[in-house]
């Protein structure tokens, strides 16, 4: 290694099978001007021992002192191109190359240390006897994590419902505009499982879905889903009523909804969406924007009804089924759980569950590879 | 403190402490001590008691067992282990066989101290761990100190308190190695020294994780693989959280096997590593010991890793794809602690 004021003595191979050295002798001193060919150390391993010679000329530094080891290939000492620049320079650089202290002993194992980045823990708050688990990270946040959380100032409406809306994406941030417009909700934070989210978007803070429990139980939150995924929704819903969260409907104040209608919760109803006599909605579903969902017809829980589709009537969409944009469905069809509907498509007859269906009329072309 | 020095202290110590302890071997005088400088000093402070012998392995422990006859307590070095087999007869057929021969009237309190193991490229003659050769020797007795032992202790326990031929097995990258104080809080292993049974002198120490209620599964070894199975260990917990248990052996024969059995059954799962050949070798005896004491129902699924039938390389290189290594031994128990039961 070459440098404009120095060049480093760089510790030969002496054999094969040694990767340290021991230094038995210094023939130069500190700060002696040396010239190219000298001898320089004597240098010791298992088998041999061997004297180097300087490959450069120079003031020399030693970095290694006599008796100390010295790993191959790593740097014992330095040519200095004069007294100024080993003045300058050499103190600095033989504690740079001096053997490293040991590095402290690691006090997490792998696992732990990134659920800690995740969940945004330090380390250095969990005390436990011996080296730090993945098992010791998850229970401290879930003690202290929301204890802080618990202590965390957020700002609460006072005389609107309070809401946290689970989601961060752009649906998350759709209701949290639909909530605003009937004047009857606030909008405390977003929740959100991917750690990469946490921040603070469109004016609210994003805190970690983790904190669900912390954040909404103690300021008695109820909780809108804002979330595409129909497994997640159903996860969340569980989670929520285990923890006793009301999960609210949000529709959008112009949504129509006939009185007769029956909803469950949890849904989200946007503009334009016309639903009409008798017509019954379960727990988490999208009913998007200009769906038409004509008399007695039944949509079971975690479906999704994409903007423009028109529905008949006495019709039941089975629960996680996803209708795409304006697809149309014949009165008296019913079509099972987990179907995909694609976009576009008439569907005139019954639709086994699990079944994708596509044209006009809709045909079977395929099946869900999984139940969600 | 370094091995090579807790063992040159202990014989400082017994020369000192009692008349009737000798030793001899091959170039063991000063200046030069011994190849491994176990020896250095003492044919300076003790004349006469330090023999300097021949290139003779047969006829070193034939004289060791003749004074040990005569009420001796010597101590034999043979330079490299390897040169053991040179004096096998002498071992097998004569020094462990005496006090049977002769009912019981004679003892023959001998130690023969053999520096074995690779990893210094010493090539096929100089490198290799042969004890395995001698686990059917009736009425011999083999140990080994691993870097958590006491060298020194267990040395003048087999001195002076043993009344057998013992086979003391040094690991030749030991001596250089800095003893680790057990008795020091240590941030990832709890230590603790295993009860004894009524068959073992030596001791065992189990190495466990800190905070870990119950391993998931126990490595078991001695001497030189002892840095082996905690280095393996500590990898396996830190990037896996795998519990493994080290249970590091220093009474390699006959087996402490009562006192391995409880810990090696909590487990279930029992990986066995050693520096000798892994066909017929140490592994064999103390998996087939394992078994035949286990009760009917226990499961107990014990895998072992060993050097191939294959002769030892020079080139450092060449060694550690033929040696067990740390690495191995990490992924032999990442393997065993995913197999089902």
């Amino acid at each position: 290694m070459s440098h404009d004021k120095y060049t480093l003595a760089i510790t030969p191979q002496l054999g094969v099978n040694d990767q340290v050295a021991v230094i038995t002798d210094w023939y130069v001193k500190d700060g002696q001007e040396v010239g190219r060919g000298e001898l320089i150390c004597c240098l010791e391993t298992t088998k041999a021992s061997m004297d180097v010679e300087a490959e450069h000329e120079g003031v020399f530094k030693i970095f290694v002192q006599s008796q100390e080891s010295v790993d191959i290939n790593q740097p014992l000492g330095a040519f200095f191109l004069d007294y100024a620049a080993y003045e300058e320079l050499g103190a600095g650089l033989a504690e740079q190359y001096a053997k490293k202290p040991v590095a402290a002993a690691p006090v997490a194992t792998a696992k732990a240390v990134r659920l800690a980045q995740e969940l945004g823990v330090d380390l250095a708050d969990i005390t436990v006897s011996g080296v730090i688990r993945e098992k010791d990270v998850q229970e401290y946040a879930q003690t202290h994590g929301a204890e802080a959380v618990r202590e965390m100032a957020l700002e609460l409406h006072p005389e609107r419902k309070n809401v946290a809306v689970y989601g961060s994406g752009r649906g998350a941030y759709t209701i949290k505009e639909n909530l605003s417009l009937r004047g009857e909700y606030h909008v405390v934070c977003y929740l959100d499982d991917d750690k990469s989210k946490v921040g603070v978007k469109d004016g609210v803070p994003v805190l970690h879905g983790s904190f669900l429990e912390g954040v909404a139980v103690p300021r008695g939150l109820c909780v809108a889903l804002g979330i595409a995924d129909a497994s997640a929704r159903r996860r969340i819903l569980v989670r929520c009523r285990a923890l006793g969260l009301e999960v609210i409907n949000v529709i959008h104040p112009e949504a129509w909804l006939s009185p007769s209608v029956k909803l469950g919760c949890g849904n989200h109803i946007k503009a334009g969406a016309v639903i009409d006599t008798s017509s019954e909605i379960g727990d988490a579903c999208i009913i998007d924007n200009n769906t038409t969902i004509a008399h007695d017809n039944v949509i079971e829980s975690f479906s999704h009804l994409a903007p423009g589709v028109a529905l008949g009537s006495s019709i039941t969409i089975g629960e996680g089924t996803i209708v795409g944009i304006g697809a149309s469905v014949s009165t008296g069809v019913k079509i099972g759980a987990h179907c995909i509907i694609s976009v576009g498509s008439a569907v005139t007859k019954n639709v086994e569950a699990g079944m994708i269906v596509e044209g006009v009329p809709a045909r079977v072309v395929g099946q869900r590879r999984s139940a969600d | 403190m370094k091995c090579v020095e807790s063992l040159n202290q202990a014989l400082h110590h017994l020369f000192a402490t009692d008349p009737r302890v000798l030793l001899l071997g091959e170039d063991l005088l000063d200046p030069y001590g011994g190849a491994f400088k176990v020896s250095k000093g003492l044919s300076s402070k003790y004349p006469g008691r330090v023999l300097t012998t021949p290139i003779s392995e047969a006829s070193i422990v034939g004289m060791g067992t003749g004074l040990a006859l005569r009420g001796m307590r010597p101590v034999v070095e043979i330079m490299f282990g390897d040169f053991v087999l040179l004096a096998a007869d002498q071992i097998v057929n004569s020094a462990t066989k005496f006090p049977l021969m002769y009912n019981s009237k004679v003892r023959v309190p001998l130690v023969i101290r053999v520096p074995m193991g690779g990893g210094r490229g010493y090539g096929p003659t100089h490198s290799q761990t042969l004890e395995s050769y001698f686990n059917s020797t009736p009425n011999l007795e083999i140990v080994a100190p691993s870097y958590l032992h006491d060298p020194g202790q267990m040395l003048e326990r087999s001195v002076l308190s043993s009344d057998r031929v013992t086979l003391f097995v040094e690991n030749k990258l030991l001596y250089s190695k800095e003893l680790l104080d057990i008795s020091h809080p240590h941030p990832i292993f709890h230590f603790r020294q295993l009860e004894l049974d009524t068959a073992a002198m030596y001791p065992t120490i189990a190495a466990t994780i800190r905070g870990v209620e119950k391993a998931d599964l126990v490595v078991v070894a001695y001497g030189g693989m002892a840095e082996m199975a905690l280095q393996a260990a500590e990898r396996a917990f830190l990037e896996e959280e795998i519990a493994i248990s080290c249970l590091i052996v220093s009474q390699v024969k006959p087996l402490p096997v009562q006192v391995l059995r409880p810990l090696c059954a909590a487990a279930g799962k029992v990986l066995i590593i050693e520096e000798s050949v892994k066909y017929g070798g140490w592994g064999a005896e103390l998996s087939a010991q394992l078994h035949e004491g286990r009760g009917r129902s226990a499961s107990l699924l014990v895998r072992r890793l060993g050097l191939a039938e294959f002769i030892l390389p020079s080139a450092k290189a060449l060694e550690d794809k033929v040696l067990p290594l740390a690495q191995d031994v990490f992924l032999a128990a990442k393997e065993l602690f995913y197999e089902s039961r």
